[in-house]
């Protein structure tokens, strides 16, 4: 069955982009990710503007990440005082992402810049679980337990502008949390991604934020973040197609279930191992298609801002 | 037996006009329809368009027809990539004004064999018409590269479906009647369109008619892609409304199992 999409202003299966969904979800359910870092490569490949993919890619997230966030509260487990102060990090990220998209779109050059972007943070974070998932293997089958980092302090507990934050029992500086929350900010907005993949390990190796505390605070910002990008985005480059959302949230949260399920029965190390293997995948494909002599050296693009 | 009725609609049509108005050499054309709505579930739509021809039909000197149809135009941005530190880079950015958005020409016969390459050229029939056009509406000294551009885009919108030539694309039916199948892929543009029907024999033109056609967004999309564009600040709202109340009924959903 094919569905007309009125944003994006191609036509797709229905089925196919339903099953790109589950499949997505799926992996999230399983592996305990966001999945926009899968979910916005996936839809370029299958024909999706660049820019489109990104910014629907942000208000599917708002769905997958609303209920976590709303159990972590029902739990007590969001520090709403860090929350906001990422937050306020992240506002300004948004807000200066959303204009450099419009910019990059204008000059012909978005792209090649979320090309760029999706290699080097997929090439480094799938090399590193992978690395990190096959040493924890090795260990493991040597019989020994991995070794832990216990100091509480690092350079991030020598900067100025310290707050206090009671519910993490923290007394840090709001320079790096107002700087990762800006960073993941223009994460959501340039690659439609939620950033949970950047905002975790920074808030428990850099921050030293309790790990209870963590996927919580980290959910409550990335609900509004990504609230505010597909905001931002459908005002400034109208490029959120909520029909193509809303099929990938249905397939998103299906899958999901499933998911979780059948991460029950893979061990963690290998199931990490496994998803390595499939970012840098993702992330060679894209790498080919930016190396390789193209087949076709011009391309077309509309003059924005010309009248339809 | 619909195309059949139709013919006989359209002859009868040519015998009325042949007897009232008598003006000699000329076309008159039908299209199946002339509204093509887009909806949810637009998958691209193939139109017919009828015609006869009027006037003197000798069999010495058997008439050709061309029908070309022109979408709305735009400017469009041709870029050409470049390897920039072993990465194929986006360069050179050279706007094109006014390149139609769909373009397709089809013939009775081969183009060439109906009419010569300077009378095509002038009225813009065909792919190496359509080059030449759009080389002059670049605005860059050097003629060789805006021809390339221009071809550039040629083949880039042929790739997608957006341009199409069919040699033989016209069917003469009997002495008088001819048929001609548009096809309009999913990811045609909407707006105005205009099907030109050219009549030519011995390689002169002996008569033109226009066919307007329009396409538009319709129902459900149309709504969604106004709102979008009329409301942007109030469609990210309802945007995020929809996935809020998504995340948090796949939440209820589940929770009962």
């Amino acid at each position: 069955m094919q569905i007309y999409l009125p944003i994006a202003e191609i036509s797709v299966n229905f089925f196919a982009i339903l099953a790109m969904g589950g499949a997505v979800g799926f992996l999230s359910g399983m592996f305990g990710v966001g999945g926009g870092f899968l979910m916005t490569p996936l839809l370029i490949f299958t024909g999706i503007p660049p820019a489109v993919a990104v910014a629907t890619g942000a208000n599917q997230i708002v769905a997958s990440s609303v209920s976590g966030a709303l159990a972590q509260w029902r739990r007590g487990n969001v520090d709403i005082k860090l929350g906001t102060i990422l937050l306020i990090g992240g506002v300004f990220g948004a807000i200066l992402g959303v204009q450099v998209m419009k910019w990059l779109r204008s000059v012909g050059q978005f792209d090649l810049v979320i090309s760029l972007a999706y290699v080097t943070f997929l090439g480094v974070i799938g090399g590193l679980m992978l690395a990190e998932s096959l040493y924890a293997i090795q260990r493991q089958r040597q019989g020994a337990r991995p070794k832990l980092k216990t100091s509480r302090h690092n350079w991030v507990h020598g900067l100025p502008f310290k707050m206090r934050f009671p519910r993490s029992k923290l007394y840090i500086s709001t320079i790096p949390l107002l700087v990762l929350g800006w960073l993941v900010g223009m994460m959501v907005a340039l690659m439609g991604v939620g950033g949970g993949f950047v905002i975790v390990p920074a808030m428990i190796y850099l921050l030293r934020v309790p790990t209870n505390v963590v996927v919580g605070t980290s959910l409550f910002q990335i609900v509004f973040v990504t609230s505010l990008v597909t905001i931002l985005h459908s005002t400034s480059n109208h490029t959120v197609d909520v029909l193509l959302a809303l099929m990938l949230m249905i397939g998103g949260v299906v899958g999901a279930q499933f998911g979780v399920k059948a991460g029950q029965y893979l061990k963690g190390e290998q199931m990490r191992a496994l998803l390595g293997f499939m970012v840098l995948a993702v992330c060679l494909r894209m790498l080919s298609d930016l190396v390789f002599t193209p087949d076709e050296l011009y391309s077309l693009s509309p003059l924005l801002g010309a009248s339809k | 037996m619909r195309f059949v009725a139709r013919m006989l609609v359209v002859f009868c049509g040519v015998q009325f006009l042949f007897v009232s108005v008598a003006y000699g050499d000329g076309v008159i054309t039908d299209l199946t329809a002339d509204k093509v709505p887009i909806e949810w579930n637009f998958n691209g739509a193939n139109i017919f368009l009828f015609g006869a021809i009027e006037g003197d039909i000798s069999e010495e000197n058997k008439p050709d027809v061309i029908v070309v149809v022109r979408g709305p135009s735009a400017p469009l941005v041709v870029r050409k990539k470049k390897r920039m530190a072993g990465i194929w880079v986006n360069r050179n950015p050279l706007e094109v004004k006014d390149v139609p958005l769909y373009y397709s020409v089809a013939s009775s016969h081969p183009l060439l064999d109906i009419a010569p390459a300077a009378l095509l050229n002038q009225l813009g029939i065909g792919f190496d018409a359509l080059v030449d056009q759009l080389s002059k509406r670049i605005d860059i000294e050097d003629l060789k590269g805006a021809e390339r551009y221009s071809e550039a885009v040629v083949r880039l919108m042929e790739r997608q479906g957006l341009y199409k030539s069919g040699a033989t694309g016209v069917k003469i039916v009997g002495d008088r009647l001819f048929q001609v199948n548009i096809a309009l892929d999913a990811n045609v543009p909407s707006g105005a369109f205009e099907a030109d029907v050219y009549l030519f024999r011995g390689g002169k033109l002996l008569g033109r008619r226009v066919t307007e056609l329009s396409i538009h967004k319709s129902g459900f999309e149309r709504f969604l892609y106004n709102f979008a564009f009329q409301y942007p600040l109030l469609y990210g709202v309802v945007a995020v409304m929809l996935a809020v109340i998504a995340g948090l009924m796949a939440t209820a959903l589940f929770r009962k199992d």
